[in-house]
């Protein structure tokens, strides 16, 4: 197990959001994050993260996990003179590793994740130059070269066009078969959950509760039926 | 025209000397004593233009050292000076130090807080002149860098404070510290008359002779902030950037942060004692954002930041000794200059 959580429950300033909830995360799974606007899934996963602290019960880490986050809406300063390679190769530094050179490793999935998302033309571009769904191609970018074990993924095509976002949950996929790396994305497209995820985890705002299970069970679940009859028998 | 036994007789390039050691403070070391200048009611004429006033210090300007030598600014007596090692080691000073803070300032202008430098500085100057307080009207021996240091590190810590908490705009926070730290530096500097000069060298920037030790200080302190800054600042700037990023990868981002600061603290006070709180601040931002603006990438950014500071520096001393012009704002004026030119050419 990558991350488990027993009993936890989130939310803000002592006031639970959501649970207790107890889930784990296998290596080379894909799971989706589905759930309404304000539901709790961002708090959720920077809970998971360790970014928020849990109100109560607790997650366990493999150790040495290596983690990488795809916020959903980065806020980046655009001050900084920062070229999208620049950005990309920032994936690579953990820990202390920032003090040493770059490998050549690293640089290299550097490359390969600019090349696989279509960068190279922006490669020396600086960042605040882009538009948006490029940024988000940059950031995903960033995550590959990371080469985490297990990677949150935060509505992380919400800007991209049809084309990008298609390239970029294909890049997933393989990034995923190739290095068993574990994905999280939290995504409003049941299509594409239905497609790329074979776990799912459903946010109940109105029962403050969460359905987990396999794709399939999620999507015909009673809590999310209820919650999105008027769309189920156009996208589910 | 080398060496000290070329200066008027009694008279010793450490006798020129604007430090802390006690033999060698500024009102003891120039052949006549100036007259009382008020920290809390600068006067134009006790830090502006002319070289004709009796009543401000005549260190004041570069030239007006060199009236101990001669008495027009020509470049032959620059050149002289400079032999003598008067304008060389102000310059060279000026420089290493205008260098480090260039380079510490590309994050400060980057995390948006350029008013931390500005209230840091300003509690480094409150902490020099508490030293000269505490030793003229207490007794107690305080090195005015030791005062400086901890008035800057104590400042950098309340910065530091999460402000949420407090219920507190992290901008406020600043104005306060700023605020406080500049009314107590004029409120105890009308306390400390004997050393009415110095405390306003330091708040406004009037040094022009430093001593070695100083030179050796400020190299000492800009080697230590070029290798800390390339040892670390794809760290500090992912922290910067990306704050929650760096945490989720592991970067230890507060160590990072405070480490930062604690730089910042360090340097601002060495600095501030030597060439005052006003260009101090003022090369902490003024060539970092120059850098920021010209350049496309932060590994450019930070020699060239550390480049237009030096160079301003220098310049800033040269046109001051030719002008008849405050050193520390001539500087600072300088970098404005820079930054001026380089937001035209955008």
């Amino acid at each position: 197990m990558l991350l488990s959580a027993k009993d936890l429950t989130i939310g803000y300033s002592g006031r639970p959001l959501l649970g207790p909830l107890s889930l784990g995360f296998e290596p080379g799974q894909l799971w989706c994050v589905l759930g309404r606007n304000g539901a709790g899934k961002t708090t959720l996963i920077r809970t998971l993260l360790a970014l928020l602290p849990p109100l109560g019960g607790t997650c366990t880490r493999a150790k040495a996990l290596r983690l990488g986050y795809l916020p959903q809406k980065a806020l980046f300063d655009e001050l900084y003179p920062m070229s999208v390679r620049d950005l990309v190769l920032m994936g690579a530094d953990r820990g202390t590793s920032f003090i040493k050179r770059r490998s050549p490793e690293s640089i290299r999935r550097a490359d390969a994740a600019i090349d696989a998302l279509e960068l190279g033309a922006l490669a020396n571009v600086r960042y605040r130059d882009l538009s948006e769904g490029q940024k988000q191609r940059v950031l995903m970018a960033r995550l590959m070269t990371g080469n985490p074990e297990l990677a949150f993924l935060d509505e992380p095509t919400t800007a991209m066009d049809q084309l990008a976002e298609e390239r970029a949950y294909q890049t997933l996929a393989c990034q995923r078969e190739a290095h068993r790396m574990t994905l999280v994305i939290v995504t409003h497209d049941f299509s594409l959950a239905r497609r790329y995820a074979d776990h799912a985890l459903f946010v109940d705002d109105a029962e403050r509760k969460v359905v987990v299970g396999s794709v399939d069970e999620v999507l015909a679940s009673e809590a999310f039926q209820k919650r999105y009859a008027f769309v189920g028998a156009r996208d589910t | 025209m080398t060496g000290p036994e070329a200066l008027p007789e009694g008279l010793s390039v450490d006798d020129l000397v604007l430090g802390d050691r006690a033999e060698a403070r500024p009102n003891q070391a120039l052949p006549a004593e100036p007259e009382h200048v008020h920290p809390s009611a600068p006067q134009p004429e006790d830090h502006g233009f002319g070289h004709t006033h009796s009543d401000h210090h005549p260190v004041d300007h570069p030239h007006e050292t060199h009236h101990l030598v001669e008495s027009q600014p020509t470049w032959q007596g620059f050149v002289d000076g400079w032999e003598l090692g008067l304008y060389r080691d102000a310059v060279l000073a000026g420089a290493l130090a205008a260098a480090a803070l260039s380079i510490l300032g590309v994050f400060i202008v980057l995390r948006r807080a350029v008013f931390a430098s500005a209230s840091i500085g300003q509690a480094a100057g409150l902490g020099v002149v508490a030293a000269f307080y505490a030793g003229i009207h207490w007794g107690v021996d305080v090195p005015p860098l030791v005062g400086a240091f901890a008035s800057a590190v104590l400042a950098t810590a309340l910065l530091a404070l999460r402000t949420t908490a407090r219920r507190l705009p992290h901008d406020a926070l600043l104005g306060f510290g700023f605020l406080v730290a500049a009314a107590g530096a004029v409120a105890l500097g009308d306390r400390v008359a004997q050393e009415a000069h110095e405390v306003s060298a330091i708040l406004f920037g009037t040094a022009v002779v430093v001593s070695s030790f100083d030179v050796m200080l400020l190299a000492g302190v800009f080697l230590v902030v070029v290798l800390l800054v390339f040892a670390s600042w794809r760290g500090i700037a992912f922290s910067g950037f990306d704050p929650e990023g760096a945490r989720v990868q592991q970067l230890p981002v507060r160590v990072l942060d405070w480490g930062f600061w604690l730089l910042v603290a360090a340097t601002v006070a060495i600095t501030t004692r030597v060439l005052g709180a006003l260009p101090v601040f003022a090369f902490s931002v003024l060539p970092p954002l120059a850098a920021i603006l010209s350049t496309r990438r932060l590994a450019r950014t930070l020699p060239v930041a550390g480049s237009i500071g030096a160079v301003c520096a220098s310049a800033g001393y040269v046109a001051a000794y030719f002008m008849a012009l405050p050193v520390g704002a001539t500087q600072a004026l300088c970098a404005a200059l820079v930054l001026g030119l380089t937001l035209l050419r955008r």
